[in-house]
């Protein structure tokens, strides 16, 4: 996860919004591979969510952020 | 010869489709105005020079395995190149740029410019007849 935001984080602007238009017409990524070898994009299976939804890579990288965050809130109310 | 013809000659060179591309460029997506035309290859050239390399890879793989979806990808590319260019030139022309993007979405989806190996070799082209 902290890969994952590290990178997408770390794209300049037009970087970003270019990868965008991938990931948001569902494009997986996490598959990419072309002659030099596979991509391996840091978080691959996040990229795969994030295709799968649709949804902007920051977009999807904060939902999972909170929802991790969420959770970790949750266990340690509990213990 | 006009910077335009060049180019096209360039594409010519290349193949037969390649150079359809280019003529279809101009007349579909700018209405003949090779300066527009132009203007908007080199912003293209510009905006891929600029790209994370990592990212570069990402679409040269995905403009080809996107299937069905390459003619909304390759239509939404050029609007990111477009809005991020900053040439006057393309900016006033965005609704008639708007109207023939499928031409241009029919050139990178034939690779004519958007393949991590041909564009660098176009992009030296392009702008060694500028300067």
């Amino acid at each position: 996860m902290a890969d994952y935001r590290s990178y997408v984080d770390g794209l300049d602007e037009v970087s970003l919004a270019s990868l965008n238009v991938l990931v948001e017409a569902g494009v997986d990524l996490s598959q990419a591979e072309d002659e030099e070898g596979p991509l391996a994009l840091p978080g691959a299976p996040l990229f795969a969510l994030a295709a799968a939804a649709q949804r902007p890579l920051e977009e999807v990288g904060s939902a999972v952020q909170n929802s991790y965050d969420a959770t970790v809130g949750q266990a340690e109310q509990q213990a | 010869m006009a910077s335009w013809d060049e180019y096209v000659n360039c594409m010519e060179a290349r193949g037969t489709q390649f150079g359809q591309v280019a003529r279809d460029i101009k007349t579909a997506a700018f209405h003949g105005v090779g300066d527009t035309a132009l203007a908007f290859i080199n912003s293209a050239v510009s905006w891929w020079d600029a790209l994370d390399p990592q990212v570069r890879r990402a679409l040269a793989w995905g403009l080809t395995a996107a299937g069905a979806a390459g003619a909304i990808i390759t239509t939404r590319l050029a609007t990111v190149i477009i809005d991020t260019a900053g040439v006057e030139l393309l900016l006033g022309a965005g609704t008639e740029v708007a109207a023939g993007l499928a031409a241009i979405a029919a050139g990178m989806a034939l690779g004519a410019f958007m393949t991590a190996s041909e564009l660098p070799r176009q992009s030296d082209r392009v702008l060694t007849r500028r300067n």
